[in-house]
C-alpha cells in the first residue's frame, strides 16, 4: 500500500465496525463489544434523557388532547376554559421557574402554546364566532410569539413554523385562490420563496452566535419542505400527458414552478457545496432534481414517440428508453454524490 | 470513540489488514463510509421508480403477447427478468449504472412472480413460500443491498397478507416472532450481510400493528386473544429487557446501572400500558441506542409518534381510556426523565 493512501481516519466509526464483521476480522461474539467501544455514550445519553421527555411530553398532551375530544358535549364553557386557561397558567409558571432556556422549561413552554391553540379552537366553537380558519392560526401564532422568542429552542421555533405556515396556508386557500388573486402554482412558488427566506435567516442567526439553533436537522427540515412545496407544481407541468394526472396532483401546470424548483436546487447546490459544505441538504436537492429529470425524460418520450398501449412500436421503445432513462438517472444519482462527499471538507461533512 | 490502534488491540485485530480493508471501502462509491444512510436512501427512491419503469415495460410486453391469458406469461416474465438483474449484477463490476439498473429489474421481476402467482392461484401463502426463496437467493447470490431489501420487504408484506387472509390465529403473535429474530441477526451478525433483512423483520409487527390498529386493542383491557396481542406484547417487553441487560452487561458505573434499573422498569410499565406497536417501536428505540444507529433512532421515533396519532382511531376503546392511559404514559416518561436528570446531576456534583 502507498503511503499516501494510508487510511485517513483515525478514530472508528460504528459503521466500520460491521465492515470489518463482513471480512471476518471481528468475530459475532465480539461485535457488541466492538460496537461499545466506538459508540459515542455521551452522546447517546444526552439522545435518551431528550427522547424520554420529548415522549412523555407528546403523551401528556395528546392525552390531553384525547380527554377534551370525549369530554366535549358534557363539559359546560367556564369548566372548558377553567381547565385550559390554568393548564396554561401552570405551564408557563413552572417553565419560569425551572428556567425557560433549560430542556424542561422550553418542554412546558411547547405546552403552553399548544394549550393556547387548543383554547383558540374552544372560543371559537363556545362563541360561534365564524372565524376563518385562517384567522385562528394567525392569532395562535401571534399570541405564542414571545413565548418561542424567549425559549430559544429549535423545536418550539419548527413548532411556530408549522403553525404560521398552516396559518399562511390556510388564508391562501380560501381568500386568495378562489378569487383568482394568484394560482395554486404561484403560490406554492411564494411559499418556497419564503422558507428560502427563513432558511437565509436561521443560517445568519447561527453564524451570529445562536447555538440553540445549530442543530443540523433545523438546517435540512427547512431545505426538505422548500423543495417538497415547490416540487408537486413542477412535476405537474412535464407529466401533463399522462391520465388522472390532474386528478394526482391539481388542475394547474405552469412553467413559473419548474423555474422556481430549477432555481431553488441551484441555489441550494451553491450554498450548500461552496458556502455552508452540507451533503444531507445536497442529498436532498439530488433526490427531488432526479426525481423531476425522470419525469421530463417521460415527456420528452411522450412527445417523441408516444405512450399508447395498443401499439407496440411506440410502448416497447418509449418504456424501454424510460427504464434505461431512469437508471442511468439513478446511477447518476450516486456518481454526483460520491463527488459532491469527497468535495466537501472532511471537518464539514457530518458524522 | 477509540483510535484504530487501541481498537485493534482491544480486539486482537490485525491493525494493517484492518487498514487495508477500510481503505479498500472507502473507494467504494456506494460505501456506508463515503456515503451516509439518507444518501443511500435517496439513490434507493430512484431504484424504486426505476423498478415501477420496468414493470410497465414488462406489463406492456405481457397484453401483448397474451392479452387474455396473462398471469402464466407475467410469472414467467418475471423470472426472466430476475435472471437478467441477477446477471446485470454479476457482470456490471463496479459500474454504477449497471448495478442500479440489475436492481430494478431484478426487483420488477421478484414482483411480477408474486403477483403472477397470487392471479393465478387466488392464493397468496405459494407467493410468500416464493418470496423467501427469491430473498434466500438474493442474499447468496450477490451483495447488493437495496435488492435484498426490496425482496425481503415484498415477502414480509406477503407474509402479514397470508395470515390475515388465512384467517390464522394470533396472527399478531406470529408476526411479532419476526422482531426477534431480526434482533438477533443484527446483534450478532453473520459474515455475510444481512442488516436490510434484519431492517424488514424487524418493521413486519410494528407496521402491521400500525395498518390494523382497529382490530387491536390492548392486551390489558380488552383482550382479543384469537389477535396474540397480549403474546405480542409480552415479547416485545422481554426484548426491551434484554437490550437493557445488553447494556448493563457493558456498563461498569454503579450510578448509570441503578438509573437503567429505574429506566427498564418504567419501561416495562409504559409498554404494558400501550398498545402492542407502541411497545415495539420503544424496542427500536432502545436498540438504536444501544448500537449508537441513528438511522434507527429516526425510525423509532416516528413509530412512536405515528402511533399517538394512530391510536386516535382505535375503535375498540373508549376516547377516555385512551386520553387516561396516554396522560399516565406521559406523566410516567416526564417523572422518570427528572429522577434520571437529577441523579445524573447529582453524581456530577460529587
Amino acid at each position: 500500500m502507498r503511503p499516501a493512501e494510508k487510511y485517513q481516519a483515525e478514530t472508528l466509526h460504528v459503521a466500520e465496525v460491521d465492515i470489518l464483521r463482513r471480512y471476518g476480522l471481528i468475530r459475532a461474539d465480539q461485535y457488541l463489544d466492538a460496537i461499545y467501544l466506538c459508540r459515542d455514550a455521551q452522546y447517546w445519553t444526552r439522545w435518551a434523557l431528550r427522547a424520554l421527555l420529548a415522549l412523555g411530553v407528546a403523551h401528556l398532551l395528546a392525552g390531553i388532547i384525547f380527554f377534551f375530544a370525549y369530554n366535549w358535549d358534557s363539559l359546560s364553557p367556564v369548566a372548558k376554559f377553567a381547565i385550559l386557561q390554568s393548564g396554561i397558567f401552570f405551564t408557563v409558571i413552572v417553565a419560569l421557574i425551572v428556567k425557560i432556556d433549560r430542556a424542561a422549561g422550553q418542554a412546558l413552554l411547547i405546552a403552553a402554546s399548544v394549550l393556547a391553540g387548543t383554547l383558540l379552537a374552544v372560543t371559537g366553537q363556545v362563541y360561534q364566532t365564524g372565524a376563518d380558519a385562517y384567522e385562528l392560526f394567525t392569532l395562535w401564532a401571534l399570541l405564542i410569539a414571545p413565548w418561542v422568542l424567549g425559549s430559544r429552542s429549535a423545536a418550539h421555533w419548527f413548532i411556530w413554523l408549522i403553525i404560521a405556515g398552516l396559518a399562511f396556508n390556510q388564508y391562501a386557500y380560501q381568500a386568495l385562490i378562489p378569487v383568482g388573486t394568484i394560482s395554486v402554482a404561484e403560490f406554492s412558488c411564494l411559499l418556497t420563496f419564503v422558507t428560502a427566506v427563513i432558511l437565509a435567516l436561521r443560517e445568519l442567526t447561527v453564524r451570529a452566535g445562536a447555538t440553540w439553533l445549530k442543530a443540523r436537522w433545523t438546517r435540512l427540515i427547512l431545505v426538505f419542505a422548500g423543495l417538497a412545496i415547490v416540487f408537486m407544481p413542477a412535476i405537474r407541468y412535464p407529466l401533463d400527458f399522462m391520465p388522472l394526472i390532474e386528478f394526482a396532483l391539481g388542475s394547474e401546470a405552469q412553467v413559473i414552478a419548474v423555474l422556481t424548483f430549477i432555481v431553488s436546487v441551484a441555489a441550494l447546490t451553491f450554498v450548500y457545496v461552496r458556502l455552508l459544505p452540507d451533503f444531507g441538504a445536497i442529498a436532498i436537492g439530488t433526490g427531488f432534481f432526479a426525481i423531476f429529470l425522470m419525469t421530463v425524460g417521460a415527456r420528452v418520450l411522450a412527445e417523441l414517440i408516444g405512450f399508447d398501449w395498443n401499439v407496440a412500436s411506440k410502448i416497447l421503445p418509449s418504456l424501454g428508453l424510460l427504464v434505461l432513462w431512469c437508471a442511468a438517472l439513478t446511477a447518476g444519482t450516486l456518481k454526483t454524490l460520491a463527488i459532491v462527499r469527497r468535495y466537501i471538507r472532511p471537518e464539514d461533512a457530518d458524522a | 470513540m477509540p483510535d484504530r490502534k487501541q481498537f485493534c488491540a482491544e480486539l486482537g485485530i490485525d491493525e494493517s489488514r484492518a487498514q487495508e480493508i477500510l481503505l479498500r471501502e472507502q473507494r467504494e462509491v456506494s460505501s456506508t463510509l463515503t456515503m451516509p444512510w439518507y444518501g443511500r436512501l435517496v439513490v434507493g427512491i430512484g431504484a424504486w421508480v426505476t423498478a415501477i419503469a420496468v414493470i410497465s415495460l414488462s406489463a406492456a410486453i405481457i397484453m401483448l403477447i397474451e392479452p387474455d391469458h396473462p398471469t402464466i406469461a407475467v410469472i414467467i416474465l418475471g423470472v426472466v427478468d430476475l435472471a437478467a438483474g441477477f446477471m446485470i449484477l454479476r457482470i456490471g463490476g463496479k459500474s454504477v449504472f449497471m448495478d442500479q439498473l440489475g436492481v430494478a429489474i431484478a426487483a420488477a421481476g421478484v414482483a411480477m412472480i408474486t403477483f403472477g402467482i397470487i392471479a393465478e392461484w387466488s392464493r397468496v401463502w405459494p407467493a410468500f413460500l416464493v418470496g423467501l426463496i427469491v430473498t434466500a437467493a438474493v442474499v447468496v447470490m450477490t451483495p447488493n443491498r437495496t435488492l435484498q431489501f426490496l425482496t425481503a420487504l415484498l415477502t414480509a408484506v406477503l407474509f402479514v397478507i397470508t395470515l390475515t387472509d388465512s384467517n390464522v390465529p394470533y396472527f399478531l403473535a406470529i408476526a411479532a416472532l419476526a422482531g426477534p429474530v431480526g434482533m438477533v441477526l443484527i446483534l450478532r451478525p453473520f459474515e455475510t450481510d444481512l442488516r436490510p433483512v434484519s431492517i424488514v423483520l424487524l418493521l413486519v409487527f410494528p407496521l402491521f400493528s400500525w395498518f390494523y390498529i382497529s382490530t387491536v386493542s390492548f392486551g390489558l383491557y380488552e383482550q382479543i386473544p384469537e389477535s396474540g396481542a397480549g403474546l405480542a406484547k409480552s415479547l416485545n417487553i422481554a426484548l426491551f429487557l434484554l437490550l437493557a441487560a445488553i447494556h448493563w452487561l457493558q456498563i461498569t458505573a454503579t450510578d448509570t446501572r441503578t438509573r437503567l434499573i429505574m429506566f427498564a422498569v418504567v419501561a416495562v410499565i409504559v409498554g404494558l400500558l400501550l398498545p402492542p406497536g407502541g411497545a415495539a417501536a420503544l424496542t427500536i428505540l432502545m436498540l438504536a441506542f444501544v448500537l449508537g444507529s441513528r438511522p434507527l433512532a429516526l425510525l423509532g421515533t416516528l413509530l412512536q409518534a405515528s402511533y399517538i396519532w394512530r391510536f386516535y382511531y382505535d375503535m375498540e376503546v373508549t376516547l377516555l381510556i385512551k386520553s387516561q392511559v396516554l396522560m399516565a404514559v406521559g406523566a410516567i416518561l416526564v417523572i422518570t426523565w427528572w429522577l434520571m436528570t437529577r441523579r445524573a446531576a447529582e453524581g456530577v456534583r460529587q
